[in-house]
């Protein structure tokens, strides 16, 4: 899994690629972990080149989403594939996190 | 042995599209037994309620029974990962997965546990206050003290009736209020007759349980501050009276 981050504006964008799995979460938590040392506030994810996502990823992300919360930051999400979107409804995370269409919108929400 | 689950995991995923909805669920269930295991409690939360969304899935118009269940256990793991948001959601899917198979026992304390962890949550977020860019400074504190309002309401729904689910509570907390009178009762004075005086403890009971069920024999009569408290503790007879009753048929006409 790659991680690539850029900053629009003031808001942090994670573009994730790849599967994001119990091998590749502890990664992805380092990341998080350095964003939250930077004091970054504002976090966007995009799923666009990420293919799949297991229940490791999905603590890490929800461990994001409290993290921020506590330090009063936000995270939000795009780009989900359809296959994505249906590990989020499954698991009835839809209802607790940001989840957008596209980029624009979600930067747009921030 | 959490990298062997991995592949298990993916297959779950893959029967779950492809409408396989039992075998994907058992793999889950699978999954989540060896994330409790190594007691990551978030993501076996993650699968059971991925099982249970499979069983309810494969239900359809029949029984919930099976994703009611998976439901529940998925949110006593998201509890025991410290996730109260995700587990009063959980909590919430499983009490209307109970509540279409008609197990209003299950329904009742599912109910009855997801409001719980709402207000737990509430009550840490509290302590965390957040910002969105949609709620910045004053809309902050506005958010904070609706939270507040929030926290304060669900805790008195709470202890008043268990959320409605609890109606015997409505009676220990009429008894408490009744005692607690009645000591203030001892505090002041009340007309005895023909005399006014301090009452004994005996005597406070005995006005304060008229004065609750707004009986008003007559015999006894408030003095001073005492009519205050009297005129309080009549309100909050009136208004207790009516939610026991509510509670108690909520609960028992179900069945």
């Amino acid at each position: 899994m790659k991680v690539k981050e850029e900053k629009v504006n003031d808001v942090l964008v994670c573009s994730l690629e790849g599967e994001v799995n119990i091998s590749s979460s502890p990664e992805l938590r380092k990341t998080f972990e350095s964003i939250i040392q930077r004091n970054e506030k504002k976090v966007l994810v995009d799923f666009l080149n990420v293919i799949y996502i297991d229940s490791s990823g999905l603590a890490t992300l929800i461990e994001m989403f409290h993290r921020l919360k506590k330090i009063g930051g936000t995270i939000r999400f795009t780009n989900m594939s359809q296959k994505i979107a249906n590990i989020f409804e499954v698991t009835k995370l839809h209802k607790l996190f940001f989840i957008f269409e596209n980029r624009e919108s979600a930067l747009k929400d921030f | 042995m959490m990298d062997d689950i991995r592949p298990i995991e993916k297959e779950a995923h893959r029967l779950l599209e492809d409408n396989e909805y039992q075998k994907a669920a058992g793999l889950f269930y699978q999954v989540a037994d060896a994330y409790i295991q190594n007691r990551q409690h978030q993501q076996a939360a993650f699968c059971l309620a991925q099982a249970a969304s499979c069983w309810a899935l494969k239900a359809g118009e029949k029984t919930f029974y099976n994703a009611a269940t998976m439901y529940e256990k998925a949110a006593k793991q998201a509890q025991s990962a410290h996730d109260f948001e995700y587990a009063s959601l959980l909590y919430k899917h499983a009490a209307v997965s109970y509540e279409r198979d008609l197990e209003y026992l299950g329904f009742s304390e599912c109910f009855y546990l997801s409001k719980e962890c709402y207000r737990k949550s509430l009550k840490n977020s509290l302590f965390h206050p957040h910002k969105t860019k949609k709620e910045p400074g004053k809309r902050s504190l506005k958010n904070l003290i609706r939270k507040f309002i929030s926290l304060c309401f669900l805790t008195f729904s709470w202890a008043l009736w268990g959320y409605g689910e609890r109606p015997q509570r409505t009676i220990l907390f009429g008894c408490i209020l009744i005692v607690g009178f009645a000591f203030v009762y001892t505090g002041g004075s009340l007309m005895m007759g023909e005399a006014s005086s301090q009452p004994r403890l005996s005597e406070a009971m005995y006005f304060s349980v008229v004065t609750f069920t707004t009986l008003g024999y007559g015999d006894i009569v408030p003095l001073g501050l005492n009519k205050v408290f009297a005129v309080m503790e009549a309100l909050s007879g009136l208004f207790i009276a009516p939610v026991f009753i509510t509670g108690l048929s909520r609960k028992y006409l179900r069945f």
